[in-house]
């Protein structure tokens, strides 16, 4: 069990990609924290996980300082301790660059997908420099690799993450805290098959369609599945990641190749 | 570090330069986690030593001599190992060399000699092995880049040249076997404690008016880690990408180096 004893932290908790994370770290010993903005889907997120001294939900808005500092801090006062942050929590949206109506959407995309990794970021390197060690993970995407079409957001914010990431790693790896990032390519989530449904219904395809022709697309021939992410996290977490700091690490199936 | 005693088990893996540094940590972690190995070095009496270390942690090692710039050898290495256990799960292309001259000084055969292990022996290994994993429908390729493939520092038109390339074979080799299920990777190690680092260190520290030992210091210094790899730590995500876990990636360079080049 090579998380035993350890505390892991994961934003967005409830989603898709969030859970297969959560399960991974419980399954390898750890205790587990969903944190997400509902809170009732944090609670299914880790129901089933562990007993009731083994997992925690609690809710938080990653885009408000005050409810990051209030999580961190209810973390620490229930177990004393955070030794990996995974910053997952994220939002989608697609939009063309020429009718776009207002500036809604991208403040919001920023604020959850940027700004509520830099808060979480601040908050949580408190008490892991206070303890001199800790990892965290910053989940961005393939998106902040390369471009997508209608999505100057999405691919805006998640490249931003990586210039964070590398950022907060230089800052932090003297003081035994190392800071990384994942991209994950299309992976099978609640969020991917809303994504399938909106352009199957836009083209008139059979529901499944999209999802179908991505995989054709992709190498390796088929959809990565959470757990395929949850394993990268827990690699950049162990000790085996022990010399990486400031990476994007890409599970993808080949499709971005760097 | 987060070993398994089963991750490996009923695996056989395959590490070119598995006598010395970051092969012999990557061949002693994979039986250390029940693979049987097979070591193939130029260096005969080291890659025994290193089968033997392997031995004694359980499971079944071999060593096998091999020049990885001559095809006819590693084809002869790859039906050794077929003979003996029928199968190759995971194959290292981690041989290298290394050489470092100002660019007007590098003589022809130092070009051909760097550019020789360090980009067609990786190219003659996967040739190697990979009709192999093709027929098996599995099986996981490792080659050992460098940050030099990534950047650049002078005087390192060969090794960086050669490491380089080995980060453009291992897409396309990627893409190739993909289809057949097989995923192809590569680390790109900062500065790790092996005899060639060393080496690296009593050539290029006395030209920075350094010895050996404050360049490595200096090296250190200059990582934002703050110290040099052991050859553990790269070791450590080889294994990873060796892994079941790490299925979903392929074409990736990963660099391992302490936060050097992003």
């Amino acid at each position: 069990m090579r998380f035993e004893g350890q505390v892991v932290a994961v934003t967005g908790g409830a989603g898709g990609i969030g859970t297969g994370i959560l399960r991974t770290f419980a399954r390898a010993g750890a205790r587990v924290v969903a944190l997400d903005l509902q809170l009732a889907a944090a609670r299914a997120a880790v129901a089933g996980l562990g007993s009731s001294d083994r997992v925690m939900a609690l809710r938080l808005d990653v885009a408000e300082p005050e409810s990051v500092q209030a999580a961190v801090e209810a973390i620490l006062d229930a177990w004393g301790q955070i030794d990996v942050w995974v910053n997952n929590a994220g939002i989608f949206g697609v939009s063309h660059i020429a009718d776009t109506p207002d500036l809604g959407q991208w403040h919001r995309m920023l604020a959850v997908n940027l700004t509520g990794m830099f808060l979480c970021c601040q908050a949580v390197a408190r008490p892991m420099i206070a303890r001199g060690s800790g990892a965290i993970i910053n989940i961005s995407s393939i998106a902040g690799k390369i471009g997508f079409p209608e999505e100057a957001a999405y691919c805006g914010t998640k490249a931003g993450v990586l210039g964070l990431t590398r950022s907060v790693a230089v800052e932090l790896a003297p003081l035994g805290i190392r800071v990384n990032a994942i991209c994950p390519g299309n992976i099978r989530t609640p969020m991917l098959e809303s994504v399938d449904a909106r352009i199957c219904q836009a083209e008139g395809w059979e529901p499944g369609t999209f999802l179908q022709r991505t995989a054709q697309e992709i190498p390796l021939g088929y959809i990565g599945e959470p757990e395929d992410v949850a394993a990268a996290v827990a690699f950049l977490a162990s000790d085996d990641a022990s010399y990486i700091i400031g990476q994007a690490l890409t599970p993808d199936g080949g499709l971005v190749l760097y | 570090m987060s070993e398994d005693r089963a991750r490996f088990a009923g695996k056989v893996a395959v590490v070119t330069g598995g006598a010395r540094g970051i092969g012999r940590a990557c061949a002693l972690r994979f039986g250390r986690e029940g693979a049987r190995v097979a070591v193939l070095d130029i260096l005969t009496g080291a890659a025994a030593t290193t089968a033997q270390e392997i031995e004694a942690l359980g499971p079944a090692a071999q060593a096998v001599a091999c020049d990885v710039r001559d095809e006819a050898q590693l084809t002869a290495a790859v039906n050794q190992v077929l003979e003996a256990w029928g199968r190759i799960d995971i194959w290292v292309n981690n041989a290298g060399a290394y050489s470092g001259s100002p660019l007007l000084e590098v003589p022809p055969e130092a070009w051909n000699d760097t550019v020789g292990v360090n980009f067609t022996g990786v190219y003659l290994g996967c040739r190697a092995v990979a009709p192999v994993m093709r027929r098996q429908r599995s099986g996981r390729i490792i080659n050992v880049s460098s940050m030099a493939g990534k950047t650049s520092w002078p005087a390192t038109a060969e090794y960086s040249a050669s490491k380089s390339a080995v980060i453009g074979l291992t897409r396309s080799v990627a893409l190739d076997m993909a289809p057949y299920g097989v995923t192809v990777n590569a680390v790109c190690p900062g500065n790790t404690l092996t005899d060639m680092v060393r080496q690296v260190a009593a050539v290029v520290g006395p030209r920075e008016g350094l010895t050996a030992g404050e360049w490595l210091e200096q090296r250190a210094r200059d990582c934002p880690l703050g110290r040099l790899a052991t050859p553990d730590e790269i070791a450590g995500p080889v294994a990873f990408l060796a892994s079941d876990a790490a299925r979903y990636f392929t074409g990736q360079s990963i660099s391992v180096d302490g936060g050097m080049v992003f």
